[in-house]
């Protein structure tokens, strides 16, 4: 089966301070990536341009099979979208808010939606411009999912929630995907939440997605290592050095990706000791691919 | 999903098109009326006078009328920047054309009003032989002023602030170079002809400059 959503070279401009160039970024079908980066790294951008919200400058983005933006309109049927912010009308009830929504699409679950009102304690005759935070959150989630989307895209769906309101947010969604076999493409800078239910990640930064990888890999590749007595200098090394800092004497803490517990091996023959291998979570491990994507080390160290 | 759409534009913009269906149901009776009890004015003539005065006001109603229907409406899209709209599996057009169509639907109602106030004021007032009332007409009218003014608001206002700046720059050459141009080389436009191709029938923009008097020769 073909990628959910396949994008090439794409190409964006606003202004003059912020660009996206040649972001390629595939998501599997079936997976539940996660879309990590600071924020106004260009996470919402580029939902924006995949979703064909914003014109694009060049390249190619297809989702769902469609090619975007002249398919849109088909894709969008099957998608169900959180964006960042309430984009729903103010002035409409939640009952007038479902009703209007629904009549866009041929699957529309209306008993789900019925049952996801009610799970989420969301009064029908409540307008939406009056609903908390947390209620406005859990409303677009239903009338994401009520939708029965073969493709989720959500946008910072939990940011600026409380606990109980992300849980049962994040509760909805995990039960949805694991019932349907949902793609889910999810967004957030709220690192630790997608580390629980993502399967494949990409760190976007600067308007450049700076690592696409399986979250196992991700998790498993970023390594703290204490090195003891290595050369300023090395060259041909397995794996890649995201920072090198100076612990004490000779001691140095290196952060690395690519790792594998052969290569300690390496360490002797070069004349150096490895001290210690330590596991990052993927919050340290996010911000130490930042670091090294700003400021990146200089070819042989 | 039509009805839905029409629904929603009710809800935004039910407020406006029930203060103006009222207001000019109203007027033409009250009008009438005045005109019953004014000695000056019940002539004729006066009859007349008083009766295009009143269309000169619910013209310029019409054009209020459609201009707030769009903005009661559109304003709930452009506030959010349009992002629920987009995320909608519907094409721009489809969208856009759903909006006119529930849009020329909601302004029956005020031209419907009228048209019900006017022959109901109408009613009260004796005519002499040479006069008729042509309220029908000015419902017409009101409602084609009303949607004209819809459709050249939503035209303009989709624009790109480029396509904008270029009317802007065109009504602005029209506006002020042409006369300077014609007061330096003292070339004679014909500009009356050019009034009544753009004011007179069969442009569409004739509605607005065409008589509006309920009672009327």
């Amino acid at each position: 089966m073909s990628d959910a959503i396949h994008i090439r070279n794409l190409g964006y401009r606003a202004g003059k301070e912020f660009a996206i160039r040649d972001l390629a970024m595939t998501v599997p079908t079936g997976s539940v990536y996660g879309f990590l980066g600071p924020n106004g790294s260009g996470k919402t951008t580029t939902i924006r341009l995949m979703l064909g919200m914003l014109p694009k400058l060049d390249g190619e983005v297809t989702v769902l099979g469609h090619s975007m933006p002249e398919g849109a309109h088909h894709a969008l049927a099957k998608i169900g979208f959180v964006p960042e912010r309430l984009h729903l009308y103010q002035t409409l009830t939640v009952e007038e808010s479902i009703a209007y929504h629904a009549s866009f699409y041929k699957n529309w679950d209306a008993a789900e939606a019925e049952r996801l009102r009610r799970e989420f304690a969301l009064r029908a005759e409540n307008t939406v411009g009056r609903l908390s935070k947390g209620e406005a959150g859990k409303l677009m989630m239903l009338l994401a999912l009520a939708a029965r989307p073969d493709l989720l895209v959500l946008d910072e769906p939990t940011d600026g929630l409380d606990p109980v309101v992300r849980r049962d947010v994040l509760g909805a969604l995990v039960e949805f995907v694991e019932r349907k076999g949902t793609t889910v493409f999810i967004s957030s800078h709220l690192v630790h939440e997608q580390e629980r239910i993502c399967d494949w990640v990409g760190v976007m930064d600067g308007g450049r997605l700076v690592a696409e990888l399986p979250m196992h890999a991700f998790r498993a590749g970023i390594k703290r290592l204490r090195v003891n007595g290595a050369a300023p200098v090395i060259d041909g090394m397995p794996f890649v050095v995201l920072s090198r800092d100076l612990v004490v004497g000779h001691e140095e803490q290196w952060v690395v990706r690519g790792w594998q517990p052969e290569m300690a091996q390496w360490f002797q023959r070069g004349g150096a000791e490895l001290r210690g291998v330590m596991d990052l979570d993927l919050e340290e491990s996010f911000v130490e691919l930042l670091r090294s994507s700003r400021s990146p080390m200089p070819e042989g160290n | 999903m039509f009805k839905q759409m029409l629904a929603v534009q009710w809800r935004f913009s039910r407020k406006t098109i029930a203060a103006v269906s009222v207001l000019i149901a109203i007027l033409p009776a009250l009008t009438m009326r005045l005109s019953a009890v004014s000695t000056v004015n019940y002539t004729p003539r006066g009859l007349v006078q008083q009766s295009i005065a009143l269309g000169l006001v619910l013209g310029m109603f019409a054009v209020l009328t459609g201009l707030f229907i769009y903005e009661s409406t559109w304003r709930n899209d452009t506030s959010g920047k349009n992002v629920y709209l987009l995320s909608l599996p519907i094409t721009w057009r489809q969208f856009m054309l759903n909006r006119l169509c529930g849009a020329l639907l909601l302004l029956l109602l005020p031209a419907l009003c009228l048209w019900i106030g006017g022959v109901i004021g109408t009613a009260f007032v004796p005519l002499p032989p040479t006069l008729h009332v042509y309220a029908l007409g000015v419902a017409f009218r009101f409602f084609l002023a009303s949607s004209l003014t819809y459709c050249l608001w939503s035209a303009l206002v989709q624009f790109s602030g480029q396509k904008a700046t270029l009317v802007f720059l065109v009504v602005l050459l029209l506006a002020i170079i042409v006369p300077v141009i014609i007061a330096i080389t003292g070339v004679a436009l014909p500009l009356e002809t050019i009034f009544r191709w753009i004011a007179d029938p069969p442009s569409p923009v004739s509605v607005f400059f065409s008589r509006w008097a309920i009672i009327d020769v």
